[in-house]
């Protein structure tokens, strides 16, 4: 059994910038005990990496070149912006 | 004009100029209109303003079709299905969308979806549930929702839709199309909205096979602007639609496809009648155990909750999409999240989250990408001795819509045989293989080596022509 309680739910909602209250928090513990739980089968097989060679994973490279770009259509896309800038609420109290 | 046309019908009436393009235009923006409160399979439809007269050379020369809203079109809204990105403009067009425009598609719409991609049956949607055609009562599938109910009903003839999880291939299944998932890197995943980056990619849904091909065909090939698409040679899937199978082809039934108990009994029986079929096409037939495959899901857990987690903490409200307002940064944040994402969003963040920290890192994460290789050595294994290995697509009939939302466990069940190609990479094909008696379609699929969808096409286009599945279409869309 996975042992997951509220505080460490808590603890991982805090983390992921999401807000939880106490009918979420009872409910969601729930559901994701239950999927936790489920994985456990995973157990079973034997940890051995020195058996797998995976696929060959290899690097992409491309050149380090920039395109110019329409910005102001980015820039149109924020919630806030002045003078060229997203503009965000302030960050140390 | 009549509806349920494929694309290889429509193309012929075009070419003998029977209809112009823009009488198919006008024929399914009002299909597009007419049923969409009836269904919702779309989120916004584009009225043509351009005569888009374009050259008939082209593969899909004035074709319409929709695109699920997690997919960009230059200056359209890209949703993703939820509320954070409710007022998003894609500021560019994805890779696919230009290979769609430049071969002459005429993209009427976007389709509904469940929230980034994160559902099975669209009921996570933040603009509302999708209706399966062949009964409202159900859903068409998940999470490509919208563009599945929107080809079975006929209001386009094609859709894109995207697959992390048997996306694609258990909507198609559900609403009695055909729908592909290709090896991983076939379609480029640049300008389509990340969930698991190492599992998602673009799919068709058609009514047909050679129409699924065709599309493939406009959609493959290397794109510098997503390092991970493959340096594969481009190649026409229609071209070896030939009716017939390979000669001495080997197709290995995966065992637990009729075995487990999991499955229901109707979607059995209709599996069952398509290994007969295949084998009365001369298809050899074995029966293989795949060992690992039983921990798909689990992994397939594991693995995706770990990168939405990260794909989707750019979501905090400062570059683009809503923001709800505080006084200080975190909490504009949490308050943006909070308000932005639905329930299986914020589910699936806090799993991945867990399986990623430190403490868990070993007995979820690692272990999970281990069995993955596992899984995956296993499937090459396998084909070396049969070429294709075949399954139901999923294990039940189409979802009552509202049970979902109560056991999110057992809906995630049903995908047991879709996810464990995702997580391998390997192409899969669903296509019909019959219908419920209550006439639900029922789908099976076919999974290959990796680059194999020359094959599959091949071989599922031959069941298609000798059966007449593909032929029916849902009651009251005349």
């Amino acid at each position: 059994m996975i042992k997951l309680d509220k505080k460490e739910l808590q603890r991982l909602a805090d983390l992921s910038a999401l807000k939880l209250n106490d009918n979420e928090l009872e409910e969601l513990l729930n559901q994701i005990t239950k999927v936790l739980d489920y994985t456990q089968e995973l157990n079973q097989v034997k940890f051995a990496t020195d058996t797998i060679k995976d696929t060959k994973n290899i690097n992409i490279f491309r050149q380090d070149k920039a395109v110019p770009y329409n910005s102001c259509a980015i820039l149109k896309q924020a919630p806030e912006e002045k003078n060229y800038f997203f503009v965000v609420p302030q960050i140390l109290k | 004009m009549k509806p349920f046309l494929t694309i290889k019908d429509l193309k012929d009436k075009l070419n003998k100029k029977e209809v112009t393009q823009k009488e198919v235009i006008t024929f399914y923006l009002n299909r597009l209109k007419k049923y969409k409160e009836k269904l919702n399979a779309t989120i916004d439809i584009f009225d043509q303003d351009n005569n888009n007269n374009n050259n008939n050379n082209n593969l899909l020369a004035g074709v319409p079709g929709i695109l699920k809203n997690n997919i960009s079109i230059k200056n359209k809204k890209i949703t993703c299905g939820s509320n954070i990105l409710k007022n998003y403009i894609a500021p560019y067009d994805a890779t696919v969308t230009e290979k769609l425009e430049n071969n002459g598609a005429v993209i009427l719409g976007t389709g509904n979806m469940d929230e980034f991609a994160m559902g099975t049956s669209g009921e996570f949607s933040a603009f509302g549930p999708v209706k399966n055609p062949w009964d409202l009562t159900r859903s068409p599938g998940g999470s490509s929702s919208g563009p599945a109910a929107a080809v079975a009903a006929g209001l386009v003839p094609w859709a894109l839709g995207s697959e992390t999880g048997g996306s694609v291939r258990q909507p198609a299944s559900f609403s009695g199309l055909v729908g592909l998932y290709p090896t991983y890197g076939t379609f480029s995943r640049y300008g389509v909205v990340a969930f698991g980056s190492s599992n998602d990619q673009v799919g068709p849904l058609t009514k047909t096979v050679y129409d699924n091909a065709l599309i493939s065909t406009i959609l493959m090939g290397q794109d510098p602007k997503d390092s991970t698409t493959l340096n594969r040679p481009t190649q026409d899937f229609t071209k070896n639609l030939t009716g017939k199978l390979p000669t001495n082809l080997k197709i290995g039934v995966i065992k637990d496809g009729i075995e487990s108990e999991n499955i229901i009994p109707e979607v059995k029986e209709h599996f069952k009648n398509a290994i007969k079929h295949l084998e009365s096409l001369g298809a050899k037939i074995q029966y293989i155990d795949i060992p690992s495959l039983k921990y798909g899901i689990s992994i397939y857990f594991i693995i995706s909750r770990a990168e939405a987690a990260s794909n989707l903490a750019r979501f905090d409200g400062s570059l683009y999409g809503s923001r709800v307002n505080a006084q200080d940064l975190k909490d504009m944040y949490i308050n943006t999240r909070d308000a932005g994402f639905g329930q299986e969003v914020k589910r699936r963040i806090l799993m991945g989250n867990y399986v990623l920290s430190a403490s868990h890192r070993d007995t979820f994460y690692n272990k999970a990408d281990y069995i993955r290789s596992l899984l995956r050595q296993e499937l090459e294994n396998t084909f070396k001795s049969v070429d294709l290995l075949i399954s139901p697509t999923t294990t039940t009939l189409p979802f009552k819509i509202g049970q979902e939302s109560k056991d999110p466990l057992l809906m995630y069940m049903a995908d047991y045989f879709t996810v464990p190609t995702n997580m391998t990479g390997n192409p899969a094909l669903s296509l019909t293989c019959g219908y419920s008696k209550d006439n639900l379609p029922i789908g099976f699929q076919f999974i290959g080596p990796r680059l194999s969808e020359d094959l599959i096409y091949q071989v599922a286009y031959a069941f298609e022509q000798s059966t007449d599945y593909h032929t029916k279409n849902p009651a009251g869309y005349e």
